[in-house]
């Protein structure tokens, strides 16, 4: 296989929360210790319930923020404790869309200033700009004549396609696609996803595309790695995780979806997961997906399973 | 506009030619709204509220007063006409005289002057003050906002009228030291504001796109966080007026502001005291002067208020 | 009998800029016992069309209907008092976000005992039974205890499972559930879509299930309204609309979302456009300028409804002797 665009090695990523009487702070392990290599021109689709870090994943790895342990090496350099001047050459190689298409986007800027923002940090000559502002705006399917309008004047998917733009002025190698589609209206994600898969096809990017949609992520992914709680609990090629998923948690996951068609759906039998999902604060040892396995044994409760490569590029951390 | 609906027989009649597939999607992103901007909008908004719009026009009026009428009039603020001292309002003198025979319209617009200049130019050090200290504050955070905001606690614990009297000693009393005086502490209202602001808004997705796009502290808070901070900023900025104008009459009125012969609307207030009882039009007109100009900002700043932040509406 | 039968509902809301016509003259029922869902995606009407039926609207909008009848009474000339009375004991509403339909301020037991006290008149003792009961009929575990709590206590899931309780407190006969699982984890919402299955056995009340998941859809309704625009464009019963469907935006609708055995590779078929801008929209079909079959007649009229079936009917002018056959491509 190719060299690796990025190699993530255990990465940890606490964040304090509050304080108690005795100042000893509390932790939120949003992500912990979670390994996984992007290739490049590679989709990597990164799936799981709200809280189980996979956002956070994203923005370590453009270093948003600034993981609390394990390593981040991109073609080779560590960039984990890069400050904020020292990791900017990485970072315009590397951008990010957003979910939420009408936070993403500065409602006191035009079109064409958000667009051109990235490119204007980095010093590109102004009659330049304009040249690639042209080009990348036909590229996402909007007009010339909507340059100069602002943000709330587009639809939700419109405004995605803006936040697309953004993200590919500067050429990049990796894009973090943060649930790029989960605002929008059903008619509206296919064209997103589309745009994006059309995108890759021209410029070769990788993608990590973080959604809690599994069919969406089966469609646009070339692997899948499945989070739950801080944890990748299952990782393999996209063929092979539909078809011969083994995580417990997986399996409940990949039966909650509702499947559109009605004939389909009633030959389908649901695995309905008991109880919520638990808070990260200060979890308990163990599997974290204990309190609501099924096949939960008591090694389960005390010892962290080890990811282990049960066949060739499919991993699990599971005792069973 | 109606929908168009045809009777059944009309619809069978329709030619063939309206049913030909033929796909156009030239318009397909077009976006039939007309294009506005927030400021647009919020002008319309601010518009609509008639007593704000109504204090505006009042507000733009005593301006033009107070710069214009002293270049014109044949009076000056410290002139006298020991021909009609203590005079009623009069076609010569349509607020009257004072005890020194000086004309009490002028002494009046000179009081405009001070007053509106004290009002602008305090809220404008205010913004200056207050969206800087309350930016960096709040897009900071953690040790450095703690800091910042302690020391902000301890100067809004120090009784004003202590500094403000200390400051006139030092600086002697004229517009200069007023302005120092209101300025000295009034900024930390904008600054909390414009620190809640920020707190909010530096987690906004389009400021991690910012950073993504390689911006500095000072880049993200001048091109995204305080122009989005904008509403709340104007609204405090624009009930900070009328509080400097009205302090700056106060500390006058007590004698520790601005001095005779200059006139400031506090100090011509002070002054009617001795003889209110005999010359009442001393007294009534800087009042109503000061009343005015009070109601018509506070009308603007709820008209802001209403028109920036619509939420905030009753 | 019909519980509920709409006449030509139209809905406005005045705003600044003009006036948003968020529905535009429709007419459905709702049989007795039936699970209705009506699909649509954002600005369709969907949600507006129940909130004007159940005269939950804000002030700036404006209804007029030819008729609205529930359980035989005409319901469209209701006073807010009469129509808040209809509300916890015959209608029961199960919105999508229930942190904001659950009051912050009260325990579970309060918003949970008060539409008994209410409606069933009943005493504080009985009310508490009857609340203990709701909360094990919604498995909520450990029930007791929830009762004291807030809902800012509770996560999504017990959240909307407490607003379930409470609408179906007094056995109404209408449960309304406007986009009851969107804000929830699909775990979660695997498990309100179990618990609102099994409601629709146990009950004979009739459900209208307003969403823009036609996988929810799928799994929970006997017979669907599709929404574009403000308008009905297509209804059927669920295999009329999943494998019948006549209308390019039904079919639009369920070629926009990857199948469950689709591989990576094959390209999904978006509807082009954006949806209509309901302040001004367009004069004939809403749904012509995203139409890859549109014809000059869909831009000029409203096509009439096509009846195929006793329930499947289409409102689309592609259904006219002289417009073109046409198919879906999957």
């Amino acid at each position: 296989m190719d060299q690796p665009l990025i190699e993530v090695k255990s990465l940890q990523m606490y964040f304090p929360v509050g304080n108690n009487i005795f100042g000893r702070r509390k932790q939120l392990k949003a992500v912990d210790g979670v390994s996984f290599d992007l290739y490049p021109a590679e989709t990597f689709g990164l799936v799981g319930e709200s809280g189980c870090g996979k956002t956070t994943v994203g923005r370590a790895l453009v270093r948003l923020y600034r993981p609390t342990g394990g390593r981040i090496i991109y073609r080779g350099t560590d960039i984990t404790d890069l400050d904020e001047k020292a990791v900017q050459p990485y970072r315009s190689k590397m951008q990010m869309i957003f979910q939420d298409p009408y936070a993403s986007l500065n409602p006191r800027m035009t079109v064409s200033s958000i667009i051109a923002e990235p490119m204007a940090l980095q010093q590109v000559p102004q009659a330049d700009i304009d040249a690639r502002v042209r080009e990348l705006v036909a590229q996402v399917g909007l007009k010339q004549d909507h340059l100069n309008r602002y943000p709330h004047e587009f639809s939700g998917g419109q405004r995605q396609r803006i936040g697309i733009a953004r993200a590919l002025a500067m050429r990049p190698e990796f894009v973090v696609c943060d649930e790029p589609i989960s605002a929008l209206d059903v008619s509206i994600q296919a064209q997103v996803i589309n745009m994006l898969e059309e995108l890759q096809a021209q410029m070769g990017m990788t993608y990590l595309f973080v959604s809690h949609d599994l069919s969406m992520v089966r469609h646009i992914s070339h692997r899948v790695g499945v989070m739950y709680l801080g944890h990748m609990v299952e990782l393999a090629e996209v063929e092979e995780l539909y078809s011969n998923m083994q995580h417990p948690y997986t399996q409940a996951l990949m039966s909650a979806v509702p499947i559109a068609d009605p004939d389909l759906a009633a030959q389908t039998r649901r695995i309905v997961l008991q109880g919520d999902v638990p808070q990260p604060i200060d979890p308990p040892p163990g599997c974290p997906f204990a309190s609501r396995c099924r096949y939960c044994k008591p090694v389960c409760r005390e010892a962290m399973p080890d990811m282990r490569e049960i066949s060739p590029g499919h991993f699990l951390a599971c005792h069973l | 506009m109606s929908v168009q609906i045809l009777d059944n027989n009309a619809y069978a009649a329709l030619p063939e030619d309206m049913f030909v597939i033929g796909i156009d999607e030239s318009h397909a992103e077009d976006i039939p709204r007309p294009s506005t901007t927030y400021w647009h909008d919020v002008w319309q908004r601010f518009r609509r509220d008639r007593l704000a719009v109504i204090g505006l026009v009042v507000i733009v009026i005593m301006t033009l007063m107070c710069i214009i009428i002293p270049m014109v009039s044949p009076y000056t603020y410290d002139g006298s006409d020991y021909m009609n001292m203590n005079a009623g309002p009069s076609l010569q003198h349509p607020c009257g005289t004072d005890q020194l025979g000086r004309d009490q319209f002028i002494r009046i617009m000179y009081g405009a002057r001070i007053s509106l200049t004290i009002g602008f130019v305090a809220a404008a050090i205010n913004f200056l003050i207050g969206v800087l200290y309350g930016g960096l504050s709040g897009y900071l955070g953690g040790r450095v906002d703690m800091v910042m905001m302690r020391i902000v606690d301890i100067l809004s614990s120090l009784p004003s009228l202590l500094y403000i009297v200390l400051i006139m000693l030092i600086f002697g009393s004229n517009m200069g030291s007023v302005i120092l005086a209101l300025c000295f502490t009034s900024w930390i209202g904008t600054a909390r504001v414009v620190r809640s602001e920020v707190m909010h808004l530096k987690h906004s997705e389009y400021v991690l796109a910012g950073r993504l796009a390689g911006a500095n502290t000072w880049h993200l808070l001048i091109q995204h966080l305080i122009p989005n901070a904008m509403g709340p900023i104007i609204v405090s900025t624009a009930f900070l007026i009328p509080g400097a104008i009205f302090s700056e009459a106060f500390l006058s009125f007590l004698g520790i502001g601005i001095q005779a012969p200059r006139a400031s609307w506090g100090s011509l207030a002070n002054a009617a005291i001795p003889v209110m009882q005999m010359y009442p039009h001393l007294m009534l007109f800087p009042v109503i002067a000061i009343c005015v100009t009070m109601f018509s900002f506070n009308f603007i700043g709820d008209g802001l208020r209403d028109a920036l932040d619509p939420r905030l509406k009753k | 009998m019909n519980l509920l039968e709409v006449k030509n509902l139209n809905t406005s809301f005045h705003i600044g800029v003009g006036t948003v016509q968020a529905v535009r003259g429709i007419s459905f029922h709702v049989a007795q016992g039936e699970s209705l869902g009506i699909v649509g995606e954002s600005g369709s009407g969907k949600s507006v069309t129940m909130l004007s039926v159940t005269g939950l609207l804000p002030y700036n909008a404006e209804i007029s209907s030819d008729s609205i009848t529930f359980d035989g009474r005409e319901i469209s000339g209701l006073s807010k008092k009469e129509m808040r009375k209809l509300h916890g004991s015959e209608i029961g509403m199960i919105f999508q976000d229930p942190m904001t339909s659950l009051n912050p301020l009260f325990t579970v037991e309060n918003q949970l005992t008060e539409p008994l006290k209410i409606h069933r008149h009943m005493d504080k003792a009985s009310a508490r039974e009857k609340a203990l009961a709701l909360l094990r009929q919604v498995d909520i575990p450990n029930p007791e205890a929830r009762l004291k709590q807030y809902p800012h206590e509770l996560s999504g899931g017990l959240r909307q499972r407490v607003m379930i309780a409470i609408a179906i407190a007094c056995a109404p006969k209408l449960i309304i559930a406007d986009e009851p699982t969107t804000a929830l984890d699909v775990t979660i919402q695997a498990q309100i879509l179990e618990l609102l299955q099994g409601l629709k056995r146990d009950s004979r009340a009739s459900i209208i299930m307003i969403t823009h998941d036609m996988g929810v859809i799928a799994s929970m309704c006997s017979r669907i309204l599709v929404m574009y625009g403000g308008t009905i464009c297509e209804q059927g019963d669920v295999r009329e609309i999943f494998y019948g469907a006549r209308h390019p935006y039904t079919w639009g609708l369920l070629n926009s979302i990857p199948k469950v055995h689709q591989k990576r590779g094959e390209k999904l078929v978006p509807i082009h456009g954006t949806p209509p801008d309901m302040l001004q929209p367009p004069a004939g079909c809403p749904f012509a300028p995203r139409c890859r079959y549109c014809m000059p007649v869909c831009r000029a009229y409203m096509p009439p409804e096509t009846a195929l079936s006793e329930t499947h009917r289409v409102a689309c002018h592609l259904m006219h002797p002289k417009a073109p056959k046409v198919t879906r491509e999957d």
